[in-house]
């Protein structure tokens, strides 16, 4: 949801939030960003506004939030900054205040109702989102602490708790970034998660769902209705309020652009003439430089020092413990060089091709007989094929007959042709292959034979006697080798 | 019917399979969980190899190193999930819906280093808050994500009594509510559920506890039933 509609949320945040931020951070930088803090809930009903909107299809932009954000703080607005801005359940909350528009008892009882469940998340969701917070500013902090030069020292410690005003400032900065990240998603979630808490326990979904077919069969126009189901979420009209402050903003804005030109420039100079005086002071310039590379040696000398430490342990125990470490050593050695060897070994197919420039060989693979041709599923081809055909066209068991054609034309036809077939071929697909590497008489063979075999095997007609015999004769004027190897 | 982010994947035989990414909330959970059951793993082996010295810490690290890379990648190849994942009802899958594999495992852990960046998972917590289907740097480069183990959806089965037919014209959203009302009516209280029935009345023309029995054969009829 957050994803989906961020420029308004995340447009809608900068707006209000930002002159707080400046203001409160010109009064009092550190009672400032508690009073902005304070308030996030404030700012935070908003965001609440325009999802609830989106949420029924009705596009809300940042600058109609900010004019409608006035009317929205109305209720309970100093409960909701001071008891029960810790809550962890406030996102989730904020919707029975904000948009039902409930209070005291009501309020109460309804929030009862919404929390009697056995997995209840809107206060985990806070917790979540805080951790998330801490995370990114701490990680923001680090990130200033990484592109520091080596040279100065940098304390995360007394960076974050400095009283320095551009330090504090930075921090607040950062933090204002996060909040800018992390609202809208907080708010987003706490408000699925109502609105799913709300469709399980009442059905509100279907609600809204029946209404709308209610609206059809009654002959009203459906477009009343969206604004209908959220009868209770009310719209206010502008607010003067929020018209003036946005002016103002806006004008604070060209001012600021107005600046920018060449004053920029000298203050970037400036500055960069400052830090170049601070860098020739004593503590910054301490610079050496070596052009040679100068032996350090393996480690520190520490280690050397080290060698044999004072340990409690017996002589013998050491010595063992030397002897297992010696042999490990080695032991570790072998196995990563017998691994190595190992991996060339495998690997040496690939390596001899990366060298040669020979086309890759054709790679025999097992001939694979389409699966169609498997009538004699597990037995053995019979020795005497051309025998064992004849004996079959006897007793007229074509199936069989025409089977073992199939088999053996194939294997004899592969014997000469490499034919890629594969297990799933079907018949015309087959056929199909070995018309692409064979003609004349034999290709027309087979084209008959497998015909022949599609209207025996799939649609089961009966072929006369006559046709099989000449497919016989065919086949044995083809394939003599058979014939002689009987 | 709830407020998610599912997505739909199309498979080759044009069905639909509905998923859902894990957000960062749940993965944050999983994440911390797996990071206790590494930390005991690292302290029991701490505890024993403080005995053996030097050697001692030369295996430490070795078993450091093992268990902070190779951890989540043999869970994940082996099973699809981590513990801590498995905890919270969740798996790594590719972009594709197809279950992980090794270089896909090894990809989005190797890359753990950057999400990691500057400190405490900024880069990655950000990066899964702005992406679409919740993917950290890793998971971009290794196509996979990380969405809800879902169990498999069984027909939930709803009582009724015969009541006349109505003949209605609904289109699929309609459908979709009236069977859903007939579902879940378990999880209503009567008087909610005559409500909800009692907004139907310009169509069934009934009241009450007799207008939730038409609307429950009208289901019925929906879902093939009578």
């Amino acid at each position: 949801m957050a994803l989906a509609w961020w420029p308004s949320l995340t447009g809608f945040w900068l707006m209000v939030t930002l002159p707080f931020f400046v203001v409160f951070s010109f009064v009092d930088i550190t009672w400032g960003m508690l009073l902005f803090w304070l308030l996030k809930p404030l700012y935070e009903r908003g965001l609440l506004y325009i999802l609830s909107r989106r949420v029924f299809g009705q596009p809300v932009t940042a600058i109609e939030a900010v004019k409608a954000w006035p009317s929205q703080l109305k209720k309970q607005w100093f409960a909701s900054v001071t008891w029960r801005r810790l809550s962890p359940s406030r996102g989730f909350d904020l919707a029975v205040v904000q948009l039902e528009g409930l209070s005291s008892n009501a309020r109460s009882k309804r929030l009862n109702i919404l929390h009697r469940t056995t997995d209840d998340n809107s206060g985990w969701w806070t917790i979540i989102c805080v951790h998330w917070e801490l995370f990114i500013l701490l990680g923001m902090i680090s990130l200033v602490g990484f592109v520091i030069p080596q040279g100065v020292d940098f304390d995360y410690w007394n960076a974050i708790v400095s009283d320095s005003w551009q330090v504090e400032f930075s921090i607040n900065v950062m933090l204002f970034f996060v909040y800018v990240l992390i609202a809208p998603f907080y708010i987003a979630g706490s408000f699925a998660a109502y609105l799913n808490r709300r469709i399980l326990l009442e059905g509100w979904d279907i609600e809204i769902n029946f209404k709308r077919i209610a609206n059809q069969y009654g002959g009203r126009l459906n477009s009343v209705l969206l604004a209908g189901v959220f009868s209770a979420f009310m719209f206010v009209a502008p607010h003067h309020d929020a018209m003036a402050q946005q002016t103002a903003d806006q004008s604070l804005l060209y001012q600021l652009d107005d600046t920018d030109g060449i004053e920029q420039q000298n203050i970037a100079f400036e500055s960069e003439a400052q830090i170049q005086q601070i860098l020739d002071e004593p503590p910054f310039n301490g610079e050496e430089v070596e052009k040679r590379y100068r032996w350090v040696g393996w480690g520190s000398d520490e280690e050397d020092d080290q060698s044999t430490p004072p340990s409690g342990l017996p002589a013998w125990l050491i010595k063992v413990i030397t002897l297992i470490a010696n042999i490990s050593e080695v032991f570790i050695w072998l196995v990563f060089g017998s691994l190595l060897l190992m991996l060339l070994y495998f690997s040496r197919h690939n390596i001899a091709q990366l060298f040669s420039r020979q086309e890759k060989l054709p790679l025999d693979e097992p001939f694979e007989m389409p699966s169609f041709s498997q009538a004699f599923q597990n037995e053995e081809l019979p020795d005497d094929i051309g025998k064992e055909i004849e004996r079959l066209l006897a007793l007229g068991a074509f199936r069989k007959v025409m089977s073992l054609m199939l088999i053996s034309s194939l294997l004899e036809i592969s014997k000469h042709q490499s034919l890629p077939l594969t297990k799933s071929m079907t018949e015309r697909e087959c056929l199909h292959v070995i018309k692409q590497s064979v003609s004349g008489e034999l290709g027309e063979f087979m084209d008959r034979l497998i015909d022949a075999w599609v209207k025996l095997a799939w649609a089961h007609q009966w072929p006369s006697f006559e046709q099989m015999s000449q497919l016989h004769q065919d086949w044995r004027g083809l394939f003599p080798v058979i014939e002689a190897a009987a | 019917m709830k407020v998610d982010n599912q997505i739909h994947l199309e498979t080759a035989e044009g069905i639909d399979i509905q998923m859902t990414p894990a957000g960062i909330g749940v993965r944050t959970m999983a994440f911390v969980y797996d990071l206790l059951i590494r930390m005991v793993i690292l302290f029991g082996a701490g505890m024993i190899l403080q005995f053996a010295d030097k050697l001692g810490f030369g295996v430490f690290f070795i078993v450091l190193f093992v268990v902070e890379w190779f951890y989540p990648v043999v869970f994940e190849v082996t099973r699809g999930d981590t513990p801590g994942k498995k905890a919270f009802g969740l798996m790594v899958v590719y972009d594709s819906g197809l279950p992980i594999t090794l270089p896909g495992s090894l990809t989005r852990n190797l890359f753990r280093a950057i999400d990691f960046l500057p400190s405490l998972y900024m880069l990655g917590g950000i990066c899964m808050m702005l992406s679409k289907h919740s993917k950290r740097v890793g998971d971009y480069l290794g196509g996979t994500m990380v969405v809800y183990r879902e169990k498999p959806i069984r027909m939930s089965h709803f009582s009724f009594e015969k009541a006349q037919p109505l003949e209605l014209n609904l289109d699929s959203e309609a459908q979709k509510a009236i069977i859903s009302f007939a579902e879940r009516s378990k999880t209503f209280s009567d008087q909610r559920q005559q409500e909800l029935a009692n907004i139907l009345q310009p169509v069934t023309h009934k009241t009450g506890q007799e207008a939730v029995i038409n609307i429950k054969s009208v289901a019925a009829t929906l879902v093939g039933k009578s």
